[in-house]
């Protein structure tokens, strides 16, 4: 059981974060706290702190022990203490005013300097040195110097009261207890009147429950973050110079901010770019990679990774990037499975000769997965082996060939002339040379329902220079359902039913008769 | 009423369908088939050829309508809360004895097809003012009525692609005609038109879609000639500067208009009330 707690000494010059940490620290002069009641009960553990990872200078430490790698040898040890307990003795927290952050807790000078601007100033470059060529990175560890605690769970606090007690010789040894905390009846109180809180330097009275952190005992009102005098909520602390803070205090006072996120950065803190990061949230702009271990290019403004800082510089100059040998290609790129190369990387599938440009990729196998095994022919090779030109992409077609419109196609490139939808084997429309989808073709040259007023599918009805769906054509006068085969009357250029036409009054009639007489006549007037 | 009509009411009631048609059935009153004005889902009502002389206010009860059809009744009046019926795309209500539209009347909002066929409606004082703001319109029946001029607002129903006029009074047209560029079909045969707008020569009313019907007209002898030959030449015509001089001087001497064929319009079933 360790019963100090280590504190790594650190090199912290020139960093800002020291300064910051320096000026935001609460300093105690003296403590005068004092508890109520004597009767003392405790639970403690052996704990092992989060971890640490250190390098560099800046001061952070890891939130969750599986993360780190570098785990310091520094243990902690917390007593009590479940909240409840702790906290539930009337007596205790009228001893201290933990309402207020900025009040001066009683019986308690205090010095209470101002946090400086938390904001983090440009840093410094140092750390690692930059990855192969490239503008440095800066990938600053963190150290260890800052322990976060808590709680021991509920069977690990039974067995350390045992190991305690024991220790202490008790005279009543502990029987068997809930897993959550109760505290024991009695310890010896000679044992108490050797104990002194660590912070203010009074004893304890009996029944008073004491907390025991790292060995040290302490009221539980003197148990307090340095920083703003309250208890730690969800019994976490960090403790950072011999001082003990809450999450909060220890953020605002210690903690940089993420560039990107804007979040605290617990843990492994990646210097670059003029901010810090965490190591998920400095990523490549283009590809979002993680860059903290690959490392990164500053490219106008931007941190790329290696690959896309390639194509980027390629592509500025006009220019493809080889994805074998990642330099720009001068000439005209070879194609290949969906990337650009140097034609010279490669040879001719059949004849074996050094490939140039005008290589052409052929899709040998049908059945497997686009790419896989595709090759490689020399321009003389690939004509030999016949294979048909699409109509719309100029290249070869090795897979499913359509023919349409007098040409062939790639069956994804034969599409609507409106939507550009590949037709896939669908129905298409043909005209002036185009080919359209259904649903366009009839949206262009289709026919609207002189009832619906919507654009007709299927079959139409064309009757009197108007169109119908089958379904809405029908007498103009009293709705009745017509089909082609009806006969019917023109009235006004609309079709009506025998039965309208009979109820339609004579002089009507007459007049309509002799009208159309007179229009075939030029509209001369009938003899 | 008849139980015919009762029959078809009750299945249309039971069946739901959307669809009912009451054509021919000698109703008088609408009052006659109770609940028929509380069937909220029908969307198209057909009534033609029925003793029908009044649209009862309640007509608008009927919010689903899309197609409503009185044809061939004896209406002589239209409830202003009819213009409410806001899914209604095609109103027929020709073949009645309508004076007027009700005031109000072009705030439909959906308004496709009218049909005012036969009736006696002219433009003074029978057209509500807010009439030509029926935008949506895309085809106006109103032949067999007493019309003698267009108002220049029909320029405002940009979507009309037919517009009948057959057998009014008309003497002359607007040139805000020429407007109307989606217009396909014009009927204007049966009147004592003696000049077109030479902007009408800008329609396209050629096309195999096409209809445009002019006979029957006291045309000017320049017009009438070309009619011999067939409208497109008559089309033809009209965009020449020489026809556009002698439409000039035509409209800005104010001649006497050629009478009306009152003979003709008397025959009209509309006016038998007049007559009885
Ligand atoms: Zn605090
Ligand atoms: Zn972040
Ligand atoms: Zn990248
Ligand atoms: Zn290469
Ligand atoms: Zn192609
Ligand atoms: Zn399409
Ligand atoms: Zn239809
Ligand atoms: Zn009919």
């Amino acid at each position: 059981m360790s019963w100090r707690k280590k504190m790594l000494a650190l090199e912290l010059e020139g960093s800002d974060l020291y300064n910051r940490r320096k000026t935001g620290t609460l300093q105690f002069e003296e403590n005068n706290v004092r508890g109520k009641n004597t009767s003392t009960s405790f639970e403690s553990t052996d704990l092992p702190s989060s971890h640490w990872q250190v390098m560099g200078n800046s001061v952070l430490m890891g939130k969750t022990p599986a993360k780190a790698s570098l785990n310091s040898e520094s243990h902690s040890h917390v007593i009590p203490v479940e909240k409840n307990h702790l906290y539930a003795n009337p007596h205790c927290s009228n001893n201290v005013d933990g309402s207020d952050g900025q009040s001066t807790p009683v019986g308690m000078r205090k010095s209470r300097p101002v946090p400086v601007n938390p904001l983090p100033k440009p840093p410094r470059l140092h750390g690692i040195p930059p990855p192969i060529t490239i503008p440095p990175i800066e990938v600053n560890y963190v150290d260890d110097n800052i322990k976060r605690l808590t709680i021991p769970t509920p069977n690990l606090k039974a067995e350390f009261r045992k190991q305690f007690v024991d220790a202490l010789d008790l005279k009543e040894a502990e029987k068997e207890k809930p897993p959550n905390f109760a505290p024991p009846e009695s310890i010896h109180s000679m044992s108490l009147s050797s104990m002194t809180c660590t912070r203010c330097g009074e004893s304890f009275e009996p029944q008073e429950k004491i907390v025991n952190s790292n060995g040290q005992l302490w009221h539980t009102q003197c148990f307090v973050c340095a920083q703003c005098f309250r208890p730690f909520p969800d019994d976490i602390f960090y403790e950072f110079e011999g001082r003990k803070y809450c999450e909060h205090d220890f953020q605002v006072l210690f903690a940089p901010c993420c560039g990107k996120c804007n979040e605290f950065i617990i843990g492994r803190v990646i210097k670059a770019m003029n901010f810090n990061w965490h190591p998920g949230c400095f990523t490549c702009e283009l590809c979002s990679k993680e860059l903290a271990d690959l490392g990164f290019i500053r490219n106008a403004g931007r941190a790329l990774c290696h690959e896309c800082n390639a194509r980027v510089k390629a592509e500025s100059q006009g220019k493809y990037m080889c994805h074998r040998c990642h330099a720009t290609i001068d000439g005209e790129p070879l194609r290949w499975r969906g990337d650009t190369f140097h034609p010279y990387h490669f040879n001719c599938a059949a004849c074996g000769n050094e490939l140039t440009a005008d290589a052409r990729e052929v899709k040998s196998r049908p059945g497997y997965t686009a790419n896989e095994m595709n090759e490689l022919y020399c321009l003389r090779c690939h004509d030999k082996m016949g294979i048909p030109i699409c109509g719309a992409c100029r290249r070869p077609i090795e897979e499913r060939v359509v023919t349409a419109l007098g040409k062939h196609w790639h069956v994804e490139h034969f599409v609507c002339a409106k939507c550009e939808k590949p037709f896939m084997g669908n129905r298409h429309y043909e005209r002036k040379g185009l080919a359209y989808c259904e649903t366009h073709y009839h949206e262009l040259f289709g026919n609207l329902c002189f009832i619906c007023n919507t654009v007709i599918y299927g079959d139409v009805v064309m009757a009197l220079n108007k169109a119908w769906c089958t379904h809405h054509f029908a007498c103009a006068v009293c709705d009745t359902k017509m089909t082609q085969k009806t006969k019917f009357f023109e009235f006004d250029q609309k079709p009506i039913c025998k039965k309208c036409y009979e109820k339609i009054p004579q002089e009507l009639k007459k007049r309509l008769k002799k009208q159309h007489e007179i229009q075939a006549r030029g509209g001369k007037p009938l003899p | 009423m008849s139980k015919a009509a009762r029959k078809t009411l009750d299945e249309a009631r039971d069946s739901g369908n959307p669809e009912l048609d009451l054509q021919d059935k000698q109703i008088v009153s609408l009052e006659e088939l109770p609940g028929l004005l509380s069937l909220e889902h029908i969307t198209r009502l057909s009534l033609p050829h029925n003793r029908l002389s009044v649209v009862p206010p309640a007509i608008a009860n009927l919010i689903n309508l899309e197609i409503l059809n009185l044809f061939n009744n004896i209406i002589e009046e239209l409830p202003t809360s009819i213009s409410s019926l806001n899914k209604l795309r095609i109103l027929n209500v020709g073949m009645n004895r309508l004076d007027a539209l009700p005031r109000g009347f072009g705030s439909f909002p959906v308004l496709e097809v009218l049909d005012i066929t036969y009736n006696n409606i002219s433009e003074e004082e029978s057209l509500p003012g807010n009439f030509f703001m029926l935008e949506s319109l895309r085809a106006l029946y109103m032949g067999d009525n007493d019309f003698e001029y267009l108002s220049p607002d029909i320029k405002n129903l940009k979507n009309l692609q037919i517009l009948c006029l057959r057998d009014n009074d008309l003497i002359a047209l607007p040139r805000e005609i020429g407007e109307l560029t989606r217009l396909r079909e014009l009927h204007l045969q049966g009147n004592r038109l003696e000049v077109l707008p030479p902007e009408i020569g800008n329609l396209d009313l050629l096309g195999n879609r096409c209809c445009l019907r002019l006979e029957c007209n006291p045309w000017v002898p320049m017009i009438a000639d070309q009619l011999l030959l067939g409208p497109s030449h008559v089309i033809d015509m009209l965009r020449n500067e020489s026809y556009k001089f002698v439409y000039q001087r035509h409209i800005s001497t104010g001649s006497q208009p050629p009478p009306k064929n009152f003979e003709a319009k008397n025959r009209k079933t509309s006016r038998k009330r007049d007559v009885a």
